[in-house]
């Protein structure tokens, strides 16, 4: 199986860090700051079915640069990207879900709060993440500075993505 | 703005001659009066003087700023009013202007895509395309003319089947010798490029972007509702071909409708034969005939290359056949083995074993066509069992004397002649020695020393001194019995030497006229007298023994008179008695 995979999230967030992390990027990304996107890919075995995943590492939306919701078509998942030293870095997550599930409609998704290594700076607010799970949402802590969660992460989310056909 | 003024009504006369005067300034001011107040006849002289008077303020400088500076709000909202009236035909007119510098802005920022893009596609190696490329590299020419020179006009080295929404590839093909990895990325990014295009000039209302040149290669995307075909082409494709690729992308939405809708990532619908079928029709080539006009000057030096190269050819052959001969005289020579001969470089280089008493290996040249310079020999040292060098090796360990006489006879080495004794019992020694000696005869070999014993034994025993009638005194002159004694004790010396005792006996005889007793007698004192000399010349008194024969024992019959001197005379007796007794 082959599936599209856009990473989501604001600005500095760690996306890019995440994919880096998680591939070894064979070819330069110099082109992303003007096109808006990154493309790498990995092969993954989830119970015994290979699977792999066309990342899309989509620019972040700040207020300079607002994301180009053409490169969400085809998605099969969403990996949203949080900031975890960044409280609003949440809502622009949870903003742009909403644009996506315009775009794409339901798709699986993993929530991921980054930067896992400075949990100790963290402000967000553990009760709004609770309410989130309440929802069923998938959310997993990451830090693609020590690697901690961050397969973890992938997987869920195409284990999801099988799960959902 | 003036009117003429009204003269006072009554006044005729004056009136009248005011008429005469001023009629003609009269009529002209009313025409004026006219010109002004009529709006359309303003217009069309101001509209007379206006770009002269435009021109001529915007020449001088001060009021040329104003003047912009006036109307810059009326354009302005001219402008405005424009666009919000009809958009559509002001971005029409704009777009020439606007569209070049966009399309600069673009150009960097696909720069960089593309460059990753190329990157990534110019993994792709096919053998042709790095041939040329190893070409152009080395002669310095753009890698365009040489695939110019090599006639290729096109060839479609990849084709990628693309879902179109999610830019996930459904399949790919490539050119029979090209190999190629990442499809899968190229696809993502070209949909990528192409969301990305459509998305920046879609208010310019531009198609979809629907090829990329790179370097060498183009990119062409064909796109279809559900699908999108893209190709990378190497060369300079001709637009026929988008008429391929259109096809090809209409057969896949006729045969492929299903799939291509219910599409959720899993490529394995596309796996099939039809696909790859209707694929396969994109990769197409063209090469360009060229004509081949053969020039005469082209046709000489072919010629004169084909003469000279049979020549060259001839010499090398006739060399190469010189030197196999060669090798096999050598092979041949006695004493020599070759064990590798081959051309080596540019000369040859001869291997073996070599006898050093083999023939020099260059003698055997003669004069073959080879060049000597260019000969190496490496020759180990052995030694040949050939019959000739035992023999000569034999010759020079033993160093036998001149009278010896060397043969070897199936390894047998056999000595005749004669040598001494202690040379013979060396000869034993050292001959078993030789490689190629397996036995020793010396059963024909004899001692010098031995031998002239032998030969003054024989000669002392044929010597007969004569006597005249009746008288003890020989008939034999000074220098004979001089000899005589030396020969004599030659004799005991040789025979000493031997480890023999010589003993000689003289024995007298006289013929048979006389009585008995008398030649008896007689024949005594002639050996006595014979001993008497000798000894007076220093012969051994030891050696010498005397006997008395009478004429018992005659030497003729004795019946003339030369039969009876024959009979009077005096013979030796010679005895050799070794260890083992008398010897021969
Ligand atoms: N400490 C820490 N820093 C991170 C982590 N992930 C990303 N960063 C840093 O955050 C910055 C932005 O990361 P980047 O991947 O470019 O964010 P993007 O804009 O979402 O792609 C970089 O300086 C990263 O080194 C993390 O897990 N821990
Ligand atoms: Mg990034």
């Amino acid at each position: 199986m082959r599936k599209k995979v856009c990473l989501l999230g604001a600005f500095a967030v760690g996306k890019t860090s995440l994919v880096e992390r998680f591939v070894k990027s064979l070819f330069n990304a110099r082109y992303q700051t003007s096109l808006g996107v990154k493309i790498d890919k990995k092969s993954l075995v989830i119970d015994d079915q290979p699977l792999e995943l066309i990342l899309w590492d989509l620019a972040g939306e700040d207020e300079f640069v607002s994301l180009r919701l053409p490169y969400l078509r085809g998605a099969a998942g969403l990996l949203l990207v949080v900031d975890g030293t960044r409280p609003e870095t949440l809502d622009t997550a949870l903003m742009l879900h909403e644009k996506a599930l315009d775009e794409v409609g339901e798709v699986p998704f993993v929530l991921l709060i980054n930067k896992a290594d400075l949990a100790e700076s963290w402000h967000i607010d553990p009760r709004d993440i609770d309410r989130l799970v309440a929802r069923g949402w998938s959310v997993l802590e990451t830090s693609a500075k020590t690697g901690h969660g961050v397969e973890e992460a992938f997987v869920t989310l195409g284990k999801e993505m099988l799960g959902a056909e | 703005m003036g009117v003429a003024p009204r003269p006072p009504a009554g006044d005729e006369g004056l009136s009248a001659l005011r008429r005469l005067l001023l009629q003609p300034e009269q009529r002209r001011i009313e025409e004026l009066g006219e010109r002004l107040d009529d709006p359309r006849l303003r217009a069309r002289d101001v509209g007379r003087v206006l770009p002269e008077a435009l021109r001529l303020s915007a020449t001088e400088s001060e009021t040329g700023e104003s003047l912009s500076e006036a109307l810059a709000p009326t354009v302005e909202t001219i402008i405005h009013d424009a666009v919000r009236r009809d958009g559509r035909r002001f971005a029409d007119a704009l777009y020439p202007v606007i569209g070049p510098a966009i399309r600069k802005a673009m150009a960097e920022t696909l720069r960089q895509m593309l460059q990753s893009l190329n990157e990534v596609l110019e993994h792709s190696f096919s053998r042709q395309g790095l041939m040329w490329r190893l070409e152009a590299w080395r002669s310095g020419r753009p890698f365009a003319e040489v695939v110019l020179l090599h006639s290729l006009e096109f060839r479609v080295e990849q084709v990628f089947l693309i879902h179109r929404e999610s830019g996930i590839l459904l399949r790919h093909l490539s050119a029979p010798d090209v190999a190629f990895e990442d499809a899968d990325l190229v696809s993502a990014m070209l949909t990528a490029i192409q969301d990305f295009m459509h998305d920046s000039f879609s208010s310019a209302g531009r198609q979809p972007l629907d090829g990329i040149q790179m370097g060498d290669l183009t990119l062409w995307v064909e796109q279809g509702p559900e699908a999108v075909i893209a190709g990378a082409i190497r060369g300079t494709p001709p637009e026929a071909l988008r008429g391929v690729f259109r096809r090809a992308l209409e057969a896949i939405h006729q045969t492929q409708a299903a799939a291509l809708r219910e599409f959720h990532g899993d490529p394995a619908a596309f796996e099939t034969a039809e696909v790859q079928h209707i694929l396969e029709g994109c990769l197409q080539a063209r090469y360009r005939e060229r004509p081949r006009r053969t020039s005469p000057l082209l046709i000489v030096l072919l010629l004169a290359l084909l003469i000279g190269s049979g020549y060259w050819g001839f010499l090398v052959l006739r060399e190469q056949q010189a030197f196999e001969a060669y090798r096999e005289r050598l092979d041949r020579a006695p004493g020599i083995v070759v064990t590798q001969a081959v051309a080596d470089g540019d000369g040859y280089r001869i291997e073996g074993l070599r006898d050093p008493l083999a023939v020099e290996p260059r003698s055997l040249l003669g004069d073959a066509p080879l060049p000597v310079e260019r000969l190496r020999f490496r020759f180990e040292p052995y030694q040949a069992l050939v019959p000739a060098f035992v023999l000569t090796r034999a010759r020079r360990l033993l160093q036998p004397p001149p009278t010896v006489d060397l043969t070897l006879d199936g390894g047998v080495l056999r000595l005749r002649g004669s040598a001494p004794a202690a040379w013979v019992e060396e000869a034993r020694r050292l001959a078993l020695a030789l490689p190629g000696v397996t036995a020793l005869d010396d059963g024909a070999l004899q001692d010098p020393a031995r031998a002239e014993l032998q030969s003054l034994r024989a000669d002392l025993g044929r010597q007969v001194i004569h006597f005249g009638v009746d008288t003890p005194r020989g008939e034999i002159d000074t220098p004979s019995l001089t000899r005589l004694a030396d020969d004599l004790r030659r004799l005991q010396a040789l025979a000493q030497s031997l480890g023999l005792t010589p003993q000689v006996t003289l024995v007298g005889h006289s013929d048979a006229s006389g009585t008995p007793a008398r030649n008896r007698a007689l024949s005594g004192q002639r050996a006595q007298w014979l001993r008497r000399q000798l000894l007076e010349l220093g012969v051994d008194p030891a050696l010498l023994a005397v006997r008395a024969a009478g004429s018992d024992e005659p030497a003729s019959d004795a019946q003339t008179p030369q039969g009876r001197a024959k009979n009077r005379r005096v013979t030796l007796d010679v005895r050799l008695d070794g260890a083992g007794g008398e010897t021969p």
